[in-house]
């Protein structure tokens, strides 16, 4: 069952529902019929938001701890 | 967890890209997450279109004024973050990075709330944080800002 991970309001009214990217912890609006390709993660249980970058499993809690850690250059 | 606001209230909005509120770690020593923002404009009403980026920082611009984070709970300690706003010289920002990208009317208010666990998260590193920035628009207006995060 679909859990938004966010809500957008435009003047108080709820508009939409973002789902949270697991690997790079962005958010986006997905819309059925958009065209827009959106991937999935076995590993996680959740949709990617379908960057190239995001399609290999790479937990974003793995990216973050490494990172400041100062294993890893770039947070994305 | 206490939370914390930071805002920036009517930016002069000149040349896009227009950084609006920069929110960075001071000293490292903890994770911030960002789980409310608002974005609107106090002008007088009209048409225009605007493109906005939530994105990651890596380095702090240069700021006309800063701005300490508002504890809600004013019994709170102070934040290990700090808000940059009014900016002459942008902060550095990671490209591809972008953690949401909106567009909006100059009329709408836009409102993001996040859902537990969906935080977008910055770094107990240095001087990273998360920049909103207007990134195009067709017309300059002054815009409003408010980020609330935890830490």
């Amino acid at each position: 069952m679909f859990r938004p991970d966010g809500n957008i309001l435009i003047d108080g009214m709820e508009v939409a529902e973002t789902r949270q990217c697991p690997h790079c912890n962005g958010h986006f609006v997905s819309i059925k019929g958009s065209g827009k390709l959106r991937g999935y993660c076995t590993m996680c249980g959740k949709v990617t938001c379908g960057k190239q970058k995001c399609d290999k499993c790479m937990p974003f809690e793995r990216k973050l701890e490494e990172f400041e850690k100062g294993k890893r250059l770039i947070l994305d | 967890m206490p939370n914390y606001a930071v805002i920036e209230e009517d930016a002069t909005a000149g040349a896009d890209p227009q950084e609006l509120v920069n929110i960075f770690s001071v000293g490292g020593a903890s994770r911030g997450y960002i789980y409310d923002f608002v974005v609107g404009s106090g002008a007088a009403p009209a048409d225009a279109a605007a493109n906005y980026d939530v994105i990651r920082t890596t380095a702090v611009g240069t700021e006309a004024t800063g701005f300490t984070p508002v504890q809600l709970d004013p019994d709170s300690v102070t934040s290990t973050f700090d808000g940059g706003v009014s900016h002459t010289v942008a902060p550095t920002q990671t490209a591809d990075t972008e953690m949401m990208v909106f567009s909006l009317n100059q009329r709408a208010t836009f409102r993001w709330i996040a859902a537990p666990k969906g935080e977008l998260i910055m770094p107990a590193t240095t001087n990273n944080g998360i920049l909103i920035t207007r990134r195009t628009s067709t017309a300059a207006y002054v815009i409003d800002c408010t980020i609330h995060f935890y830490e």
